[in-house]
């Protein structure tokens, strides 16, 4: 017997976790937004080799059905890039955990990560993960209190959308 | 009457791992075919959910992934307060039937009031020993003392019943260390507790002549004082003195060698027994425990004593004592050191000085502090060959004096504890310094050498 079995109570939650992802087509599929059970488990597969590759254990699981709750209704999101946009939320989000010493609970980075990608970002991943998240990371790392709390003349916004951009 | 015969559990408890009881015990249970796999995968689920709870309770309900680390820490405080209950059963019968007919979570539930209990008592010793520690200047003995006293409000029991919390540095003379947590500090505090008791039985003199005998650095050193006093307390009963006298000097070691060497192993035994005996009845020790721990330590100072015999080594564990108070050691008291303002002035000064006459005349009539000496060798004032005129301008004392703050084992025949050897910022200017001494003491005669190592030993600084 391993020596160290108890340390490692290991649980196949795989099938369920996948079950689940596909209960969220129920809400998605009114905005034409559906995984099919091939999706929904590389999704569950993302996942667990995220947790795995970033150091985290998680236990009662749902963050895939969290976050496709919370960006089911984003402008930017269409049936097309629907699966490779959630494959992305998933590591961003376990990333973010890590990077934000896990000061911010889930649902708090959930909202933070929407209101970013749908706002600020345009639906643009790359943005999202390399500067408003990371900004936000490193403002709770150095124990800003407003940590999300916007750059003093967005000029990167400028820079992409042009200087009409609000 | 015992009548000799033990009664046979299922499970031996000699072949459980005290550190990691339920799982040793889980284990010989599969060996020994006591539980079947069924049952150990239920007690892997009862687990599952048990860390599932516990990391709940931890994020309160917040995160649902924890780090690692988080998650093993928790994991391992679960185990622990499992193996807390179940080590408190008496047999492994009844850890077996716990595990069989008990909820893990109603173990759990048990193993965190035991645990509570344990805190309590802790908080009982750590008062006691506030009031019975010795009063010594070794270093690792105040400081555990003092990061003990923080235990109570440092340990975590739900989410780090495992952790220690506290730095522990002073060796106790018998530590098994295959425990952790409260349960190892309670060990703990209760040891050097009855340590404390047993060495209060000598007088605070007689302890820190022993002490300085041991060594000069003995307050820097990481030593068990009672390990120390009890041999010397053993040597004195073999010696036919009393078991309070700790005086042991290089006759008395020859006279142990002549007559313990020739003993039959059998008599050895029974003399250091006896002797044992005669040192609990003379200090008046009553506590089982404290007599326990005092035939343990002699065990295993009887087997050192059997191997120092081998090589006429005595001395090694019968410690001669030291009297620092005996005008053997010269006491020096330092001079006003001057305020950084003057300091500057006076580097700048010795800095414009062209010969080097001239600035040895500045040290000599503004230098009333051996800091202030210090601070000028290392304040790139002196340059390279100026170092051989400044210091050949010293006496002894100055040199010896100087010789304390090299490194040490720069010298040879110079061993001397210097807190500059875990210094890893010295100064470019500083490292010059050094050199220079090296350098220069290096090149004085062999019995000038030897004057100024004598009076560095000497030398205490007050």
């Amino acid at each position: 017997m391993d020596k160290n079995f108890l340390l490692s109570p290991i649980l196949d939650l795989s099938q369920s976790a996948v079950d689940e992802v596909i209960k969220c087509n129920e809400t998605t599929s009114r905005y034409g937004l559906v995984l099919s059970p091939h999706e929904a488990k590389e999704l569950v597969e993302t996942r667990n080799d995220t947790l795995k590759s970033h150091g985290r254990v998680e236990l009662g699981g749902g963050i895939i059905n969290k976050l496709i709750e919370a960006f089911c209704d984003s402008p930017y999101i269409s049936q097309k890039d629907y699966s490779s946009i959630l494959h992305e939320l998933i590591e961003t989000f376990y990333y973010y955990k890590n990077e934000t010493l896990d000061e911010l609970s889930d649902d708090e980075l959930i909202d933070l990560m929407k209101d970013n990608f749908n706002n600020k970002c345009h639906g643009s991943l790359e943005l999202l993960q390399n500067r408003d998240l990371d900004k936000i990371a490193r403002n709770i790392r150095y124990g800003e209190y407003e940590y999300d709390s916007p750059d003093e003349d967005d000029e990167a916004d400028e820079y992409f959308f042009g200087e009409d951009y609000e | 009457m015992s009548s000799g015969i033990e009664k046979q559990y299922s499970i031996n408890k000699d072949n459980l791992d005290k550190s990691n009881y339920l799982q040793s015990l889980l284990s010989e249970s599969v060996r020994l075919k006591l539980l079947n796999a069924e049952e150990i995968n239920s007690i892997r689920l009862q687990l599952a959910d048990m860390i599932t709870m516990e990391t709940r309770s931890y994020t309160q309900g917040d995160s649902s992934s924890v780090t690692v680390e988080t998650a093993q820490s928790l994991m391992m405080s679960i185990i622990y307060t499992l193996d807390f209950y179940l080590k408190s059963l008496s047999s492994t019968d009844k850890c077996l039937d716990a595990i069989k007919f008990m909820k893990l979570t109603d173990i759990y539930t048990k193993g965190k009031e035991l645990i509570k209990n344990q805190i309590e008592k802790t908080k009982i010793f750590l008062d006691l020993i506030q009031r019975n520690k010795i009063s010594t200047d070794n270093i690792a003995y105040n400081d555990t003392i003092e990061s003990l006293a923080d235990f109570p409000k440092k340990y975590n029991p739900i989410f780090a019943a495992h952790d220690l919390v506290v730095s522990i540095d002073y060796p106790l003379c018998i530590d098994r260390m295959d425990t952790c947590g409260v349960e190892y500090i309670s060990i703990y505090l209760e040891k050097l507790y009855w340590e404390n008791e047993f060495c209060k039985k000598f007088s605070m003199e007689n302890i820190s002549n022993l002490l300085n005998g041991y060594s000069n650095e003995n307050t820097e050193l990481l030593i068990n004082i009672f390990g120390l006093v009890l041999a010397n307390s053993l040597g004195s009963v073999l010696l036919k003195r009393s078991a309070k006298d700790l005086r042991i000097v290089e006759n008395d070691c020859l006279y142990l060698q002549h007559s313990l060497i020739s003993m039959p192993s059998m008599d050895y035994e029974s003399e250091i027994y006896s002797s044992t005996v005669k040192i609990i009845d003379e200090l008046e020790i009553e506590n089982e425990f404290l007599k326990n721990y005092i035939h343990e330590t002699v065990d295993s100072i009887s087997a050192r004593i059997k191997e120092l015999l081998k090589l006429n080594k005595l001395s090694n564990i019968f410690t001669a004592m030291k009297d620092n108070t005996d005008g053997t050691d010269l006491r020096f008291e330092d001079g006003k050191k001057m305020n950084d303002e003057l300091f500057r002035k006076v580097t700048e000064e010795i800095r414009s000085c062209r010969f080097v006459s001239d600035k040895l005349k500045i040290i000599w009539q503004e230098v009333h502090s051996f800091i202030d000496l210090i601070d000028i060798l290392g304040a790139d004032c002196i340059f390279e060959n100026e170092y051989n005129e400044v210091f050949s301008s010293f006496g002894d004392m100055e040199l010896a004096m100087l010789l304390k703050e090299l490194p040490s084992n720069k010298i040879p025949g110079y061993r001397h504890l210097n807190s500059r050897d875990f210094d890893l910022h010295l100064s470019e200017s500083e490292k010059e310094w050094h050199a220079a001494l090296t350098a220069y003491l290096k090149s004085l005669n062999n019995p000038r050498m030897k004057k100024i190592i004598e009076i560095s030993n000497r030398l205490v600084h007050k």
